[in-house]
């Protein structure tokens, strides 16, 4: 015991910092994507594509000149309006999203905005109600960013046309 | 009258009924006992009403449907969808229902618009696979990829050719012999105004360094007279290209191009005209306040001559015609910066103008 405590002691005597270098065992890690035992996980391109491949080709799902050189007015609008888009679009459409709307491409050619993407009907058809809602989403987004707003949202039967491939 | 309309069509209804008789007293429960009478009309030894003792109710519940459904007592009916009419009314895509050769394209497909999978009748296909030999790359319906990226569709050569042709009655032709002679732009268009157009994609499509104009102009074709050409190049400073004799003007000061442009033309008038004027002062400009040293009346020539006459007398035959040439070498001479070869050319000229022949 006392033997113990002399050790102890010793140790804490010579005791010094360091850095530890050893890589951490981590075995998740983000943008990997998981598979299934029995292969029903759906993934759209987007998804499929690896960490190494954002920029180049995945995330291309705004187009805008405010990213460039010497052409940054107004960036951080462009970021918040974009979000705006996003959100109002998967509020707005919460039947016929694809993918829980993450998938909405967000172009600007001159002062109009336009937002591109998929939506889906395998839930409920109604042609009247889906004019009427795109409308209103267009009407609604115009006055809010005060520019003129288009919808090119095209619509697929079911999410599985959009699926690129499943694990 | 609304508020009382509302009452009578709400006194017919059974509630009302029951509240009435709550307050009366008197009838109620007659038309519950009619029923009652009407249905089961089973009386007790006293003469009293059999009164039912609520199990649960007289209607089949969905649970007792669906057991009986499942196991084949109860026939299934079935409900077409509630939006069939919808769904019947869908057509196939255009892009199958259209004929390419008999459809124009430029009408389909009139102004820049995202990619449509319906719409467009080519078979194309977006997007990497590992092992493209495998699996075919990724389909053209619900492609974001083909999505994602700028179109030209709507930019087919007979688009633009139609374009073109529509647009043509408010052009003019370029000038021919401009393209002939390109020579002939300098002296016909004296001044070019350049400026940049920027163009943004957002709420604001303004740029502030839109507004700034430079302006060329050829100095020659002003036709100013030797001392006003003089004062002109003064007053224009550094704005003044020697070796072109081009002035250059730019402004940015004021907040658009076009008056950026009216001030531009507005100092060059100004500049001419006070370059015209003749002040008191200057006339007592001397010889050495000139901008460059000139051969004309400098002592350089009256020694040449001089040298000239000496070397006749001295049996030497100096050329005398040369001395205009010489003149304009020794004037670059003492204007510009030396160099070997303008010293070297300095020699050769002065023998030649002496005469003196022979190797250097």
């Amino acid at each position: 015991m006392l033997r113990y405590l002399q050790n102890v002691e010793t140790h804490i005597s010579h005791s010094y910092r360091q850095i530890s270098t050893t890589s951490t065992l981590h075995k998740n890690r983000a943008a990997k994507t998981k598979s299934t035992s029995n292969r029903t996980q759906l993934l759209t391109y987007e998804m499929a594509q690896k960490p190494h491949h954002i920029g180049v080709r995945k995330s291309w799902l705004t187009w805008h000149s405010q990213n460039l050189e010497e052409f940054r007015q107004t960036q951080p609008l462009v970021v918040a309006q974009d979000e705006v888009v996003r959100r109002f679009i998967r509020g707005f459409f919460p039947q016929n999203l694809v993918v829980s709307g993450n998938e909405i491409v967000i172009k600007r050619r001159g002062n109009v905005l336009i937002v591109a993407g998929f939506l889906q009907y395998s839930r409920r058809l109604d042609i009247r109600r889906i004019y009427w809602m795109f409308g209103f989403a267009e009407e609604f987004l115009s006055i809010l960013l005060k520019q003129p707003v288009k919808l090119e949202l095209a619509f697929v039967e079911s999410e599985e046309e959009v699926a690129y491939n499943y694990i | 009258m609304h508020r009382l309309s509302h009452i009578s069509t709400r006194s017919r209804s059974t509630l009302a009924d029951k509240l009435r008789s709550a307050v009366g007293g008197s009838d109620y429960g007659k038309s519950k006992q009619a029923l009652a009478a009407g249905s089961i009309a089973a009386k007790d030894e006293n003469g009293e009403d059999f009164r039912e003792l609520y199990v649960m109710p007289k209607r089949k519940l969905r649970g007792q449907i669906q057991l009986e459904q499942n196991t084949g007592r109860a026939e299934i009916k079935t409900r077409s969808r509630f939006d069939l009419m919808d769904r019947l009314a869908e057509r196939p895509p255009r892009s199958e229902e259209m004929d390419p050769e008999k459809h124009k394209w430029s009408d389909v497909w009139p102004a820049a618009r995202t990619f449509a999978a319906s719409v467009v009748p080519l078979p194309v296909r977006m997007g990497s696979r590992p092992n493209v030999e495998k699996r075919a790359p990724f389909k053209k319906e619900g492609n974001l990829e083909l999505v994602k990226i700028p179109n030209f569709l709507h930019l087919t050569p007979v688009a633009i050719k139609q374009h073109c042709d529509a647009i043509k009655k408010f052009c003019t032709p370029f000038p021919p012999e401009l393209i002939a002679t390109p020579s002939l732009a300098a002296t016909c268009l004296p001044i070019s105004v350049q400026y940049s157009t920027y163009i943004h994609q957002g709420t604001n499509i303004r740029d502030i360094r839109s507004r700034v104009v430079t302006m060329i102009v050829d100095v020659e074709s002003l036709k100013l007279t030797e001392n006003a050409q003089e004062k002109f190049i003064r007053l224009a400073g550094k704005r003044y290209n020697k070796e072109s004799k081009k002035l250059t003007i730019i402004t940015d000061r004021c907040h658009t191009r076009k008056q950026n442009l009216d001030y531009a033309h507005y100092l060059l008038t100004v500049l001419y005209h006070e370059a015209n004027k003749v002040e008191q002062w200057a006339e007592l400009k001397e010889r050495s306040d000139n901008l460059q040293v000139e051969f004309e009346g400098s002592e350089t020539k009256t020694k040449l001559v001089d040298l000239i006459e000496k070397a006749k007398t001295a049996g030497l035959k100096p050329d005398e015609s040369s001395i205009t040439e010489f003149g304009e070498m020794w004037k670059s001479y003492r204007n510009s910066e030396e160099t070997v070869d303008k010293t070297r050319e300095y020699g050769r000229q002065m023998k030649k103008l002496l005469g003196i022949s022979g190797n250097n």
